[in-house]
């Protein structure tokens, strides 16, 4: 520690003296370095003084109104390290009347960018990226318009996007508030519609078809690939091709790990064509009751471009044996994989996991049908996002 | 494909549904023998007669009462105003008998009626005669609000307002009529969603009718520095803003460009909107980018001034994404 003499640097090229307008840090305070200790005005506009040292203010050398040339003294302070390169000894006394002595150090202050009222500047971006991690905005450095503290700043760069891909016959609505759940921990989110599903307006005969109009619709930047049944080995395959972008798969009940399917799942699905014969089927899913209305409001979208979604299914499935195997774009996914199925799925058969590449973390939910993300929604959400903890971070 | 204009894509969807069903009729002051005031309708009167092609009186009042009777007894009038300046004269008949009627009515009666009309700036028509009034149109629940900014959307948004069970406003732009491009064989989206015109992950820029044109020029003369994904909001009453804000929530930052004036414009119910839903995705406050708040003035200097164009729209951009002052403040 050591007593040292600030002096008035050059703030711009062309400066040679300057106004003080306001100082910012009081006789007697703790600062640290990055603060802004004063606000000068120079002949073409006003630059704050920085601290370029951790320290305590002992004096201020001027006042507000004074004009302070160039390496002129401004303060008198205490701060550790070196004290050679910061100006000669003080020669006045200290303490004075006027300076307080510092009886207890501030807790370890701030050197972020903040506006006249002691708020850190940070976009709403950065401040939710900080509260995800659990991490203060404190101590850091903004890159943003008026120093303004930025998601990157924070390192929320890396995050990516969520992508859900609902299965066959399905369409975005099927995930429910799953999407809701991803954004309450801060994720972003988005839905994509398979070829001729839900509003989608495309058609796809092949599942590599598929696979590629899906993949000129991902966002850009890291993903977060979810799937769901067909949806799940569409993920797996967008994963292998996107490469390092692919951040986590998560998959649940992913077709392709097996050749067991329900012939009447599929036949039934392309052949419904009542509400009774609809609700019939979908009660394979065993994704909880569904009343009448519900059915009646479906049936009709259910009808609408039901041939596309037919091509598709046969291209995935035909008597009762799966066409397609995700087992090989699953071991080539280069990020981490996890898959969830419910013990008690009609439609494809859980034992299959058995063919999964031993680093797959699979859960097993028991009792749980085709949609074991409907019945455990917390967990799936969890699953997706398990650094994204609400609970944590809150 | 074949080139069309928007004015020919109008006349081609008022035609084919006229064809497809024969309770369609067209009314409005010079519609019929003149082909309308800027030249929509021409041919129609001979094609399909007096009783379905009706000249009416100027009375905006009239045509506008008339069309909801219809409406109500069977028919589906295609009522045409002028001008959208005219609104003042028909707010009682839209706002309060048109827009009401099926909710007032219990869901027995409705109003399935399109009311065309255009609006904008650009052949110094003056401060009477070019206006941008969509917002009061968004701000009546009961009404629906179509603004088609491509020659596709001339044609599908005019065929699906046609089918819509309620009052449908529809406006289109006078300095787009001689536009040119292709009539899609499908809509570039359904009835009361967005269409993503161009893809882009630095910033998002919403816009409709021909503010849509500009931004679309803009984005292009940003690329490839800042790729901008540009959202064309088309239907405004019904819209389904979740595809805005999936984009805003991937750039997180988003400009709203209206040539309507822009305070209490549409451009700020979306930017409320943005602040709401995107709040924790937003690197910097959703901007609103629109005319001056002033009356439209005549002098075609002035009245270019006083909206925005494809270079101010191309500054806000910079400004926005890489901080870079706008060219007029250098």
């Amino acid at each position: 520690m050591g007593r040292v003499i600030l002096t008035l640097p050059r703030l711009g090229e062309t400066m040679e003296e300057a106004k003080v307008t306001e100082w910012l840090v009081v006789i007697g305070a703790v600062y640290a370095r990055g603060d802004v200790l004063l606000e000068v005005e120079t002949d073409k506009t006003v630059v704050e003084v920085p601290a370029l040292a951790a320290g305590t203010l002992l004096k201020q050398l001027v006042a507000p109104g004074d004009m302070v040339e160039l390496d002129a003294p401004i303060a008198e302070v205490e701060q550790e390290g070196d004290v050679s390169v910061a100006g000669p000894e003080p020669t006045a006394p200290i303490p004075t009347a006027d300076m307080p002595a510092p009886t207890k150090p501030a807790p370890t202050p701030p050197s972020a960018p903040r506006d006249a009222s002691g708020r850190i500047a940070a976009s709403p971006a950065a401040r939710a990226e900080a509260r995800r991690r659990g991490v203060s905005l404190s101590g850091m450095s903004g890159s943003g318009r008026r120093g303004r503290i930025t998601a990157d700043d924070v390192g929320g760069d890396d995050d990516g996007t969520v992508v859900l891909i609902h299965g066959l016959f399905d369409n975005s609505t099927g995930w429910r508030g799953l999407p809701q759940r991803l954004a309450r921990r801060g994720l972003a989110c988005i839905t994509l519609d398979l070829p001729g599903h839900g509003t989608d307006t495309t058609s796809a005969d092949t599942f590599d078809q598929a696979a590629a109009l899906l993949a000129d619709r991902l966002p850009i930047g890291p993903l977060h690939l979810v799937g769901h049944s067909l949806g799940a080995a569409l993920a797996a395959r967008l994963a292998t091709r996107i490469g390092a972008r692919a951040r986590s798969l998560t998959l649940f009940a992913p077709a392709g790990l097996g050749a067991a399917i329900s012939a009447d799942f599929l036949t039934g699905m392309a052949q419904a064509s009542s509400a009774e014969a609809l609700k019939t089927v979908l009660a394979l899913l065993d994704g909880g009751p569904i009343s009448d209305a519900a059915i009646a409001q479906q049936l009709p979208q259910h009808l609408a471009g039901l041939a596309v979604r037919s091509r598709l299914a046969e291209a995935v499935a035909r008597d009762g044996r799966q066409q397609i195997d995700a087992t090989a774009d699953i071991a080539a996914a280069p990020c981490p994989v996890t898959v969830v199925f419910g013990t008690a799925d009609r439609i494809l058969d859980w034992r299959d996991v058995a063919h999964l590449p031993a680093e797959t973390r699979i859960h097993l939910i028991p009792n749980a049908g085709h949609l074991p993300h409907l019945v455990r929604p917390d967990l799936a959400a969890a699953l997706i996002a398990p650094r994204h903890d609400p609970a944590e971070t809150a | 494909m074949t080139q069309t204009t928007y004015r020919d894509a109008l006349l081609q969807a008022l035609l084919d549904a006229m064809d497809a069903d024969e309770t369609v009729i067209l009314m409005g002051e010079e519609v019929g023998l003149y082909g309308g005031a800027y030249g929509v309708t021409k041919g129609m009167l001979d094609r399909f007669g007096a009783n379905r092609v009706i000249d009416t009186p100027i009375s905006e009042p009239a045509i506008v009462g008339a069309a909801i009777g219809a409406a109500m007894t069977g028919l589906r009038p295609v009522a045409e105003i002028m001008y959208v300046d005219f609104a003042g004269m028909v707010m009682d008949q839209l706002a309060n008998q048109a827009a009401k009627s099926r909710y007032m009515f219990g869901g027995q009666i409705g109003v399935p009626m399109v009311l065309r009309t255009q609006g904008g700036t650009g052949r110094s028509a003056a401060a009477q005669h070019s206006q941008s009034l969509e917002a009061w149109m968004m701000h009546t629940p009961g009404l629906r609000l179509c603004m088609p900014g491509t020659v596709s959307d001339a044609y599908h948004l005019l065929r699906d307002a046609m089918r819509q069970p309620d009052p449908v406003v529809f406006i289109e732009h006078k300095g787009l009529y001689t536009m040119k491009g292709e009539i899609g064989d499908v809509p570039d989206a359904p009835w009361g969603q967005p269409a993503i015109r161009r893809r882009g992950g630095d910033l998002t820029i919403a816009s409709y009718s021909r503010m849509l044109q500009e931004t679309l020029t803009a984005a292009e003369a940003l690329a490839p520095e800042i790729e901008t994904e540009v959202v064309d909001l088309r239907c405004l009453n019904p819209l389904d803003d979740g595809p805005l804000m999936d984009s805003v929530r991937r750039t997180g930052r988003c400009l709203i460009v209206t040539e309507a004036v822009t305070t209490c414009s549409v451009a700020s119910e979306i930017a409320a909107r943005v602040s709401e839903q995107c709040f924790d995705w937003l690197e910097e406050p959703p901007l609103r980018l629109g005319g001056e708040d002033i009356p439209i003035p005549v002098s075609p200097a002035l009245e270019r001034a006083s909206i925005p164009d494809a270079r101010l729209i191309e500054d806000v951009a910079r400004w926005l994404v890489a901080r870079e002052a706008p060219s007029w403040a250098a």
